[in-house]
């Protein structure tokens, strides 16, 4: 993923977060973020975060080099999502609670018409989109109502 | 002094050795493709009639066998003349076998060519747009045990032949390890995932063949309940109603679906998921590290010749059609029907993906890919479908363009034409083939089906030899 122009390189923090999310290595899309102090928190990948104008994005690579990034509003809301590398996360985790309608929305474009395109679930409350091909697969999904004013949806990916 | 005749009970020298084997024909032969030839085998006293088992060294294959006869039967194309053996092994005694040579030659078919039809796939009552098919013939390997299956897509994105279990009759025994079968899973971005054991076969595509190849069967039920690193968050298409195809032949840019991650000399701590697992009955399905050579394969690096890429060949077509047609051609500059000519080489990252410039945006992630079935790429301005989710609905025709650029510097300008999705399908209802058929895509361009009508879509594979000149794989060319 490209990098963020704005964001000096001494902004890249290595921050050690004990989150109000359920026991996987990120946050789902949706839940709260809260930071803080003292004790190491085991994680499956290290964890970098960028500030950028007040939303902060937790960035995790696992072992097998997927990269996932939450999209952090200052309330502390994960209102974005994104992942990139040769395998796709597991979306159920990634969309916690959205996961089901994610789930009917599939099931409604490819019942549509037959034939393999992208993903792009467009509803009012969920975002969900992917690209790629074997091996090199990236995407997305955010809460269009939890986006944060002057936050550009092309800078979530 | 008693003379001893080897193997015999006495008798005179003008007596033949019991189970010498003769044939008929017994001089060397010359046949055409896809030309029969019947072979008859004698033994010299054969007390027991238990006759002969035969066997081939080389391409073509034998049928009708039985212990005194067999046919033999040339493949249907060879890239250059080839000769095979057929060996008669008397069964009474194994030390006595004849050959017949035959040289089969080339002209009429071309080995390396397979038809493509843009047909709406094998799925009766179910239209697939853009999908273009072909027949995949599969053998148990070393044997002339095969079976043709048609309604394949073939998928220039993907890497290595899967097909519905259902749909092969053939006995393919699974690979293993330890007392485990290994099974393979793979997601794609239309949000599926396939799920199925690996089992070797050699796979016929047209002339060429490739022994041995690790292939997926695709199943639902395998015996192994699905792990749910596989199926979670994916939509299980492991169905011919869901699939849309009995198949899908990936001959893309990659030499294995997988590669280096899922090897264990890759140093990772653990096998990565949803990809490879070892299934059995006491410990369920583990993600499990696969080798190289045993993971799914493009059939195409596996060919003796004709193996370093595709050459994919569709009619041109403005406009829509029931059906379109094209070819798919084995091999890059190895025939004199794949030489590059005039196509712009555009060398690829090492995520296989080149740069489209559009709409003033440069997406780093863009693709050439035979398995999408329109093009997709972001555009917030146009219109996107209400019914037929996942297309582009813009009110009147769009005339676009793009410029995709190589890691080599080449660049192109590609000229598109984008219509209303929903009146395509409304007004063509038997159609399976559509030139201006698009949709939304998020972060890069995906040059699918409607970017191959009318031109020569070259896919070099990573690690094979290039024609000279030619940089090094993977690279598209067109």
């Amino acid at each position: 993923m490209a990098s963020y122009p704005t964001v000096p390189r001494s902004a890249y923090v290595l921050v050690l977060l004990s989150l109000i999310c359920p026991a996987f290595a990120w946050c789902a899309l949706g839940d709260t973020v809260s930071s803080v102090e003292a004790d190491r928190v085991q994680m499956r990948g290290a964890v970098r975060v960028q500030q950028v104008n007040g939303i902060s994005v937790h960035e995790i690579s696992d072992d097998h080099g997927t990269q996932v990034r939450e999209f952090v509003s200052p309330q502390g809301s994960v209102f974005a999502v994104a992942w990139q590398g040769q395998f796709i996360p597991d979306l159920q985790q990634v969309l916690g609670k959205y996961f089901d309608q994610y789930s009917e929305a599939v099931r409604a474009q490819k019942a549509s018409y037959v034939g393999r395109r992208p993903i792009n679930i467009q509803l009012p409350g969920l975002v969900v989109q992917m690209t790629g091909h074997m091996r090199a697969y990236s995407g997305r999904a955010y809460l269009p109502a939890m986006v944060p004013t002057g936050v550009a949806l092309d800078s979530i990916h | 002094m008693i003379l001893l005749i080897a193997g015999c009970g006495g008798g005179s020298s003008s007596q033949r050795i019991v189970g010498s084997v003769t044939l008929s024909p017994s001089t060397a032969q010359t046949l055409a493709v896809s030309q029969s030839l019947p072979i008859t085998a004698t033994v010299a006293n054969d007390a027991s009639g238990s006759g002969v088992s035969w066997t081939l060294t080389g391409v073509g294959s034998l049928s009708d066998v039985t212990t005194t006869s067999v046919t033999y039967t040339a493949p249907s194309a060879v890239s250059s003349s080839q000769t095979v053996t057929v060996r008669a092994t008397s069964k009474a005694n194994p030390a006595a076998s004849a050959t017949l040579q035959i040289t089969v030659t080339s002209g009429g078919a071309q080995a390396n060519v397979l038809s493509l039809s843009v047909n709406g796939g094998p799925v009766p009552g179910q239209l697939y747009a853009n999908g273009a098919f072909a027949n995949v013939t599969l053998c148990v390997p070393g044997t002339s045990n095969c079976q043709t299956i048609g309604g394949v897509l073939v998928d220039t994105g993907s890497f290595g032949l899967r097909l519905l279990k259902s749909a092969v009759t053939l006995p393919l025994a699974p690979l293993t390890s330890g007392g485990s079968t290994i099974n393979n899973c793979v997601q794609f971005v239309d949000g599926s995932f396939l799920w199925g054991q690996v089992a070797a076969a050699d796979v016929h595509l047209a002339g060429e063949q490739a022994s041995s190849v690790s292939v997926q069967l695709i199943a639902d039920p395998t015996g192994f309940a699905i792990p749910t690193s596989c199926a979670a968050g994916g939509s299980n298409n492991n169905s011919l109603a869901a699939l849309g195809a009995n198949g899908i032949l990936g001959v893309g840019t990659e030499a294995q679906d997988c590669g280096p991650a899922c090897d264990s000399s890759s140093g990772r701590p653990t096998p990565p998921v949803p990809a490879y697992y070892n299934c059995s009955t006491s410990g369920g399905c583990q993600p499990a590290f696969v080798s190289l050579a045993e993971q799914i394969t493009n059939p195409v690096v596996k060919f003796p010749v004709d193996n370093n890429g595709v050459l994919v060949q569709m009619q041109s077509l403005s406009g829509t059609a029931t059906t379109a047609s094209g070819n798919l051609i084995f091999g890059i500059g190895t025939q004199a029907n794949n030489a590059l000519g005039s196509a712009t080489i555009q060398t690829l990252n090492n995520v296989d993906n080149f740069t489209t410039a559009f709409n003033s945006r440069t997406l780093t992630s863009s693709f050439v890919d035979s398995g999408s079935n329109g093009l997709f790429f972001p555009d917030s301005a146009i219109a996107t479908c209400t019914t037929a989710s996942g297309f582009f609905c813009p009110p009147s025709t769009l005339h676009l363009t793009a410029v995709n650029h190589g890691q080599n510097g080449t660049q192109t300008n590609i000229s598109f034409t984008v219509d209303n999705a929903q009146n395509l399908f409304n007004s063509n209802p038997s159609a399976a083939a559509f030139s201006t058929l698009a949709g939304p895509m998020s972060g890069g361009f995906d040059w699918g089906l409607p970017f191959f009508y009318g031109r020569n879509v070259f896919t070099s594979i990573r690690g094979q030899t290039m024609p000279s000149g030619a940089p090094a794989a993977p690279w598209w060319a067109y």
